[in-house]
């Protein structure tokens, strides 16, 4: 079976193209487990799931356990402070965070500076400002 | 497997950044042609079974799989699309082979990368909406996180990225293949522009089109038919936790994971030495060198693979080398392996190639990949 398109195109001139765009829009549910922790972050804290069967904190919280896949119905109240485990510096500079006996963690702008392993806390914004999103958060800077 | 799987013929057409005289159809036309033609199959006759890899957003074109089959002579046959790497692609064709659905099946993936104009914003779109996507990161970001992230908790230090760098783009100069190659100084590579650091210019690979079709079959039938196969030994994939979510930076679990369930399928046990050459995902640098300290197991082992002592890896210049193929990255992986194995991958050849070793993952933000094995 030989190839099968004999005439092929030899001229830029003869190269023809379309352009289009597709207009898409979502609105995102967050879900259950998703609003608990706006919500949290709206009064000002980080809420991580809490696993029933297997124990384990994580973040981001979800309704179910990514280990042992029980279904996570509590959360708790994580202590704002944590580890950063990875920088990108750019024209902003973002930062990896690890709070104590979490598992996960959340990426976010870092404010002035850090390095890797150092800890940070989380900034948020004025309670007045805070409308329930990750935009609660200003970002982590360093502590102490 | 009870019985192997064999590659009886492969066809590619493209291989460039840019393919500007043929459609996705006419590309995927080609590239089937020639497979069809490299396995003396005829696909209205022989197929029982289509596959293509494929995902809409980088189609343009939504439910991409009613514009797949006439071009691969699928028309009126059944074909299912999967929006996954060709890993689990020709895992899903093992499967209809061993489970009696067809004797010969077609996989198929392309890239036509230069036809999506908005490349970051369908990259970006790969975010989880509600905390990923708000702050802004897009795929640089992440990358660079996951780079600084898997240096500092390894202690590879950036120098070897660099190695890998330049090694794959030297080797992706003699690859007929490779849009990318160059030869390179580590220094050039150490101080090349950063959009984010430490990701750098050479670190990412850059977006290249091609079509490529393998054809596969029973043993039974390849042997019935007096083919000359590449076989394919075990293949496994896996999805773990991104490290965003807790997976950790210093291996990748899906690599890992992946590599211990197909060295267990295959009967073998788990030694790089066992493969002759190593195909590995390295869409981006740091990625190659994490994947495979992620199937080597220790740093030595790593460290012994890229200074040549073992099997060797990337031939082809990998994807630094030859492109990003998006949704064909790694089935031109399974390609590589499938002309190496045959003795056709003419100046980047490894002498007396027997056993080979792909290893793929889906791109960020992803913890998803997987691993084939192929001998002959």
């Amino acid at each position: 079976m030989n190839v099968p398109i004999t005439e092929r195109l030899a001229a830029g001139s003869e190269v023809r193209a379309w352009e289009d765009t597709i207009p898409f829009r979502y609105e995102y549910t967050a879900g259950v487990a998703g609003e608990k922790f706006l919500r949290g972050l709206r009064d000002g804290e980080i809420l991580a799931g809490l696993c029933p069967s297997c124990g384990l904190t994580s973040l981001p919280l979800r309704m179910y356990c990514v280990d042992c896949y029980a279904e996570v119905t509590k959360s708790v109240r994580v202590r704002p402070a944590g580890v950063v485990r990875a920088l990108a510096r750019g024209a902003r500079t973002f930062a990896y965070v690890e709070f104590d006996g979490v598992k996960g963690g959340l990426v976010h702008t870092l404010i002035g500076s850090a390095r890797v392993g150092s800890r940070v806390v989380v900034r948020f914004r004025p309670k007045r400002q805070r409308v329930g999103a990750l935009s609660d958060v200003l970002g982590f800077e360093r502590s102490g | 497997m009870p019985e192997r799987v064999a590659i009886i013929g492969a066809g590619y057409e493209g291989f460039r950044p840019l393919v500007s005289d043929l459609s996705t159809r006419e590309l995927m036309f080609e590239a089937a042609s020639r497979a069809y033609d490299d396995a003396s199959v005829d696909p209205r006759r022989d197929v029982g079974s289509f596959i293509c890899c494929t995902e809409d957003l980088w189609e343009g074109w939504s439910i991409t799989d009613e514009m797949v089959p006439d071009q691969i002579g699928a028309a009126g046959r059944p074909l299912c699309t999967i929006p996954a790497d060709a890993i689990t692609g020709i895992g899903n064709a093992a499967m209809h082979v061993l489970a009696g659905v067809a004797d010969v099946v077609v996989l198929e993936a392309h890239s036509k990368a230069a036809d999506a104009l908005s490349k970051k914003q369908i990259e970006d779109l790969g975010q989880e909406p509600t905390l990923m996507r708000p702050l802004g990161v897009d795929t640089d970001t992440l990358a660079a996180l996951e780079m600084d992230g898997f240096l500092k908790s390894t202690g590879y230090k950036v120098e070897e990225v660099d190695e890998i760098v330049v090694s794959s783009k030297r080797r992706a100069m003699h690859n007929p293949r490779a849009s990318f190659g160059a030869s390179l100084s580590k220094d050039e590579v150490a101080h090349a522009s950063a959009g984010s650091s430490p990701l750098r210019k050479f670190d990412r690979a850059p977006f290249a089109e091609a079509g490529i079709v393998l054809v596969l079959a029973s043993e039974r039938w390849a042997r019935k038919n007096r083919c000359d196969p590449v076989y394919l030994d075990a293949v496994a994939w896996s999805s773990s936790l991104p490290w965003f979510d807790g997976g950790g930076f210093s291996a990748a679990g899906y690599a890992k994971d992946s590599y211990s369930k197909a060295m267990r399928r295959a009967g073998k046990k788990k030694d790089l030495r066992a493969f002759d050459l190593l195909e590995v995902d390295d869409t981006f640098s740091y990625k190659a060198l994490q994947h495979l300290h992620s199937i080597a197991g220790s740093k030595s082992e790593t460290r012994r693979v890229i200074a040549g002592a073992g099997p060797v890896l990337n031939p082809s210049g990998g994807a630094l080398g030859v492109g990003n193929l998006l949704e064909a990255s790694a089935i031109h992986r399974l390609l590589e392996c499938y002309l190496q194995l045959k003795g056709q991958a003419g100046p980047v050849q490894v002498k007396d190639a027997r056993t080979a070793l792909v290893q793929s993952w889906r791109g960020i933000p992803t913890a998803t990949g997987g691993v084939a094995l192929l001998s002959r």
